[in-house]
């Protein structure tokens, strides 16, 4: 790099690739993840999903994006239209923006820095911001009303999550992604740390699906109720902006709950089955970093295609009466066994 | 099982006639003994008529007749009332207080044959739009000939 | 007047923090182009009113000028998911007119494919409820029984959805070979399934908290308001009419009225459900002994009702249908009422939805089960 380009422009350009092959890492999985939903909400109602573009409807993705940019984008008479426009670049760009942590294998990680998982969820929760923007920049009352209840929801939600992350940080001792990774070779969180990280693995799975805007709590989306909420009035790519958005933030909360629970790409060793273990060694970190993280990925989309929705009240009322209380009595025993050395 | 309801509308109300309509046991009210009437119809103990089951109108131009076809939950008998209008004064009280269904029913029967129903808090055009000419349902009224005249004054009609 | 101060007119007086949203006319949710006016304090509903007449189609005026075997196929699109009972009302109503007996083979005709309907009905309001909720899953498992139930009545009559298989004096044809055979394969199939449709939704705790407690409608008011069917039967009310005033072949089957006194949305979706079971008990007490003879009797010539008045009753998958007939003596009814119970069923939605959340009330609508052109007509 420093030949062809002198040495002071090389940590430039190089900077500049690596954004490049984010990004496109980035659309990559999210394609495959509308693929997949796709599919499986199909064969979960017994039927087959998208067939014809491409074999098995493999390029239905890419025949939507690329519908989606040839359409027009409208914007409302009276809608301010700077906010108008910034909101879903925001929204994606903090999608974005999230993944730089996140350790792929043990080469593989953009920015190892030693406050990784505080990163994630401070950039996570800017996300809000761009969709308060939308919906009240659309001038729109189901738009606000969607936008506002979103936000509700999403920030409640923090709360939850957090104290969730905050347990796995307290018993790995680290906030860096690597960190946590590291002291899971003996074993996942999920296995060592017994009740509380079992607990904690719950409360996460509940409230990170709750912080995507899915089903069981996609109020905000509520098709049936109030339209499309925030994004009623947003279409071509600024529309696919925002779908692009939701799919990117199921991958990070996968990758996210993978790394802390699930032993990032740390392969599955049981104690004292050398031959197993050696088996298991021979699978490359990635594959079994992605395996993990598709496996969330299918109960996310198993849990949108199952359940109906909750109220907003119902939800709210989840989250402050049950899931704060519970997450932070396990937090206080999480300690306690820490403390006290009591991890397998 | 009618038989009892004959008996108690006859000792009820001496002064009516007790005729039919269809299979059920039929009286006429004039207008102004209607509400007097739906009183003792919904209170007295034999009778009991607390559920209206239907509340239309017939065009037997000069005339409209209202009818109330009644039942009674607990006695299980059914009785209908007639009320008839002449065509230049098609003004009636509503009976919204004795049975809330009434409250849709005078709604439509306004909006098709033109009575008003005095007393009713919200009488509105149900099912044509507010600015429409003419009654549907009366026998006087030629649909054609109104559907052209509102679409022609509201410059809808393509020419 | 002219369209402003026609849209001003309907603007409901509001203050400052409360504000005025329109639900509908084209909405996913509402089943039908029903628009609704509501005014909102927060999430509160304060007000609610209904704005009707977006399919009205003039079904009694045009039937004035129909003779009578024609307007019984405008009934159809009345309530379509009941489209078969609605045409047996009418035909009930001219052969009590003219006294014509029914052969026995139409009457349990008739009858089944009554069920048949009911069934079919009340598998699309269960998918549907389920949709309304947020579930999406649950609406393809109801299509696929209710797909079978279509086949059938495409076998038989011709169509899917508006059969038009009734005339007064019996049915338009006999019955397809395969019908039997058809009908049994498909009770089985059901009864396997039903229990998918428990799991699926009856028994999750987020369903049952977005409808127990939620649109409580009581005796009295569901009297009062006349309400009718399972919004009815859910709040204590006896009122099945093919109890009551049992028509065609329902005073040879046995089968329980369901009753519910709890008299909220999970209350009226339990006696729908039971109601579909009820309905296969009468389908199979009648499937293996259809009678032979007759399908019809032939009615001669134009068909003219004596001068007078006449008046049928039948139980829709909705609740109670009544029509009412004036005949002046020609060939052509004089006056034609159709008392529908979507009408009636509609005057308890604001009881049942003052005070509540808009998410309530797209569980109300979802439990009342409204059909828009019922309303309209």
């Amino acid at each position: 790099m420093n030949d062809i380009f002198g040495p002071l422009w090389a940590p430039y350009v190089g900077y500049i690739l690596v954004g490049l092959v984010i990004i496109t890492l980035v659309v990559v999985m999210a394609v495959i993840s509308i693929y997949l939903e796709r599919k499986i909400a199909a064969f979960m109602q017994m039927r087959l999903g998208p067939m014809r573009v491409g074999k098995w409807g493999t390029l239905q993705a890419f025949a939507d994006v690329f519908k989606l940019m040839l359409k027009e984008s409208l914007t409302p008479a009276q809608a301010d239209k700077q906010l108008f426009h910034i909101a879903p670049y925001l929204v994606l760009t903090v999608s974005f923006l999230a993944f730089a942590p996140i350790a792929f294998s043990p080469t593989l990680q953009l920015w190892d820095m030693n406050i990784g998982v505080l990163y994630i969820t401070s950039i996570s929760s800017v996300g809000v911001i761009g969709i308060l923007m939308a919906g009240w920049s659309s001038n729109n009352k189901y738009s606000l009303l969607g936008a506002m209840r979103s936000g509700a929801q999403i920030v409640s939600y923090e709360l939850s999550a957090g104290i969730a992350i905050l347990t796995i940080v307290m018993m790995s001792g680290s906030l860096s992604v690597s960190g946590i990774i590291q002291s899971q070779a003996d074993g996942w969180w999920i296995f060592k740390g017994h009740i509380p990280a079992i607990i904690a693995f719950v409360i996460f799975a509940i409230a990170s699906t709750a912080e995507l805007n899915r089903a069981p709590f996609d109020l905000a989306e509520a098709e049936q109720e109030l339209t499309a909420g925030f994004h009623t009035e947003y279409s071509g790519m600024q529309f696919a902006m925002f779908f692009l958005a939701e799919y990117t933030n199921m991958f990070i909360v996968s990758m996210l709950g993978t790394t802390l629970f699930l032993g990032g790409w740390m392969p599955l060793h049981i104690a004292n089955w050398e031959t197993f273990n050696h088996l298991m060694d021979k699978i490359p970190p990635f594959l079994w970093f992605f395996g993990k993280v598709f496996i969330s990925l299918f109960m996310i989309i198993w849990f949108r295609w199952t359940f109906p929705r909750l109220r907003i009240d119902q939800l709210l009322k989840l989250e402050w009466k049950y899931l704060l209380p519970i997450g932070m009595v396990n937090l206080v025993i999480g300690a306690i066994v820490t403390w006290l050395g009591w991890i397998f | 099982m009618s038989q009892p309801v004959e008996e108690a509308i006859k000792k009820i109300f001496p002064e009516l006639t007790l005729t039919s309509w269809a299979q059920f046991p039929a009286i006429e009210i004039s207008r102004d003994s209607l509400l007097s009437a739906c009183e003792k119809l919904t209170t007295h103990p034999d009778l009991r008529f607390d559920m209206l089951v239907c509340l239309t109108a017939v065009d037997r131009t000069p005339r409209l007749e209202v009818l109330y076809h009644l039942r009674s939950t607990t006695h299980g008998h059914e009785l209908i009332v007639k009320t008839e209008l002449d065509e230049s004064q098609l003004e009636i009280p509503s009976v919204v207080s004795f049975w809330k269904a009434a409250e849709l029913f005078e709604l439509e029967v306004y909006d098709m044959f033109g009575i008003t129903f005095t007393g009713h808090s919200d009488l509105r055009r149900l099912f044509m739009p507010d600015d429409w000419d003419g009654y549907p349902l009366r026998k006087s009224y030629k649909a054609s000939e109104v559907a052209d005249n509102y679409l022609k004054s509201h410059q809808l009609l393509i020419n | 007047m002219n369209m402003e101060q026609h849209i001003e007119s309907h603007i409901i007086q509001s203050s400052d923090d409360e504000f005025i949203i329109n639900v509908g006319p084209q909405h996913p949710s509402t089943h039908g182009v029903l628009h609704l006016q509501l005014k909102l304090d927060g999430e509160k509903i304060v007000d609610l009113r209904p704005f009707l007449g977006y399919i009205h189609r003039g079904i009694e005026k045009m039937s004035e000028s129909l003779t009578y075997k024609q307007f019984i196929y405008l009934t159809s699109r009345m309530d379509y998911l009941s489209a078969h009972i609605n045409n047996q009302a009418c035909c009930l109503v001219i052969e009590k007119g003219l006294q014509t007996e029914v052969p026995e083979r139409a009457k349990v005709i008739r009858t089944l494919m009554a069920e048949l309907t009911r069934l079919a009905s009340h598998q699309l309001w269960w998918g549907s409820t389920g949709l309304d909720m947020g579930a999406v899953s649950p609406f393809f498992y109801a299509f696929r029984e209710r797909e079978m139930i279509l086949e059938i009545f495409e076998e038989t009559c011709g169509s899917r959805l508006t059969m038009n298989y009734c005339v007064p004096g019996g049915v338009m044809n006999d019955i397809h070979p395969d019908f039997v055979r058809k009908v049994k394969q498909l009770i089985k199939q059901f009864r396997e399934n039903i229990h998918e449709y428990d799991e699926l939704l009856t028994g999750n705790p987020i369903f049952q908290s977005r409808t127990q407690g939620i649109g409580y409608l009581s005796k009295e008011d569901a009297i009062a308001l006349s309400c009718s069917g399972p919004v009815a039967r859910a709040s204590g009310i006896s009122c099945d009419v093919r109890k009551k005033n049992p028509y065609d072949a329902y005073d040879r089957v046995s089968f329980d009225e369901i009753i519910a006194t709890e008299g909220d949305c999970f209350a009226r979706y339990r006696v729908r459900l039971e109601e579909m079971k009820q309905s296969m008990n009468i389908i199979e007490q009648l499937i293996d002994n259809i009678p032979t003879g007759e399908y019809r009797t032939k009615i001669k010539g134009i068909i003219k009702l004596p001068v007078g008045e006449y008046y049928q009753r039948v139980e829709t998958a909705r609740g109670e249908l009544g029509v009412y007939l004036v005949s002046d003596g020609s060939n052509k009814p004089y006056r034609i009422k159709f008392r529908t119970p979507n009408f009636s069923n509609l005057g308890a939605l604001k009881p049942m939805s003052l005070g509540g959340k808009i998410g309530d009330l797209v569980a109300i609508m979802a439990s009342l089960d409204l059909i828009i052109p019922d309303i309209d007509r």
